[in-house]
């Protein structure tokens, strides 16, 4: 899944240790969010969107999930 | 969830009482293995040094892990800023679905491997080709007993 995460820390200029202290996980969880590697959980989405002052739906890209 | 510092602490605390006992009770087989007093028990002549050695490292071995975590639990208690960041290390949701994975993929080859190996070593001995068969029925039974934990608890 694509984020604005990466983004949205340069324009703040939060680095990736920051974030993660911020919103209680690692920075290797945000690097593999970043990435697309990792889906964040409901819960962690919610926290960094919060963070960033945003929705959910403004920080995740959700056009890629496929409707069944 | 957020844990705070003060259920971090008692976290810890337990885990500390539980390592000890754990740091004691192998102790105490250690030495009984140094003077050797299981061999009246297990066979006399027929219990081999080289058993006896690995048997003594494993408790040895087990015993030093022990008591490496005892002396990281113990800096953890005295340092703040360290303890909730390894509470946040232990708890991440990505560490988590990583060992998730690890379990669900890893009981494949070792189902694999335990049957192959049974098979191959019925050839050439019964004791060894019976503990390997418990070994893959105890895995079997684990892994059911927790499938139906984890299936009530979710």
């Amino acid at each position: 899944m694509n984020t604005k995460i990466r983004e949205l820390r340069k324009r703040t200029k939060l680095s990736q240790e920051e974030l993660a202290a911020a919103v209680g996980t690692t920075r290797q969880t945000i690097t593999s969010i970043e990435c697309g590697k990792y889906t964040a959980s409901l819960v962690l989405a919610y926290k960094i969107a919060r963070h960033f002052g945003l929705t959910i739906e403004e920080v995740f890209d959700f056009s890629q999930v496929k409707e069944s | 969830m957020e844990t705070s510092v003060e259920r971090m602490k008692e976290i810890l605390r337990r885990r500390l009482i539980v390592g000890s006992f754990l740091v004691s009770g192998v102790g105490i087989l250690i030495a009984l293995q140094v003077y050797n007093m299981f061999r009246p028990f297990v066979g006399g002549e027929n219990y081999a040094d080289f058993l006896s050695g690995v048997q003594l490292g494993l408790l040895i071995g087990v015993d030093l892990v022990a008591v490496f975590f005892l002396a990281k639990y113990l800096g953890l208690l005295r340092d703040e800023k360290r303890m909730r960041e390894s509470f946040v290390q232990e708890n991440d949701e990505r560490n988590a679905a990583i060992a998730a994975k690890v379990g669900v993929s890893s009981y494949g080859f070792t189902s694999v491997g335990l049957v192959v190996a049974a098979v191959v070593a019925g050839y050439f001995s019964i004791g060894a080709f019976v503990a390997l068969l418990g070994a893959m029925v105890f895995e079997v039974l684990v892994r059911l007993a927790l499938y139906l934990y984890y299936s009530r608890k979710f």
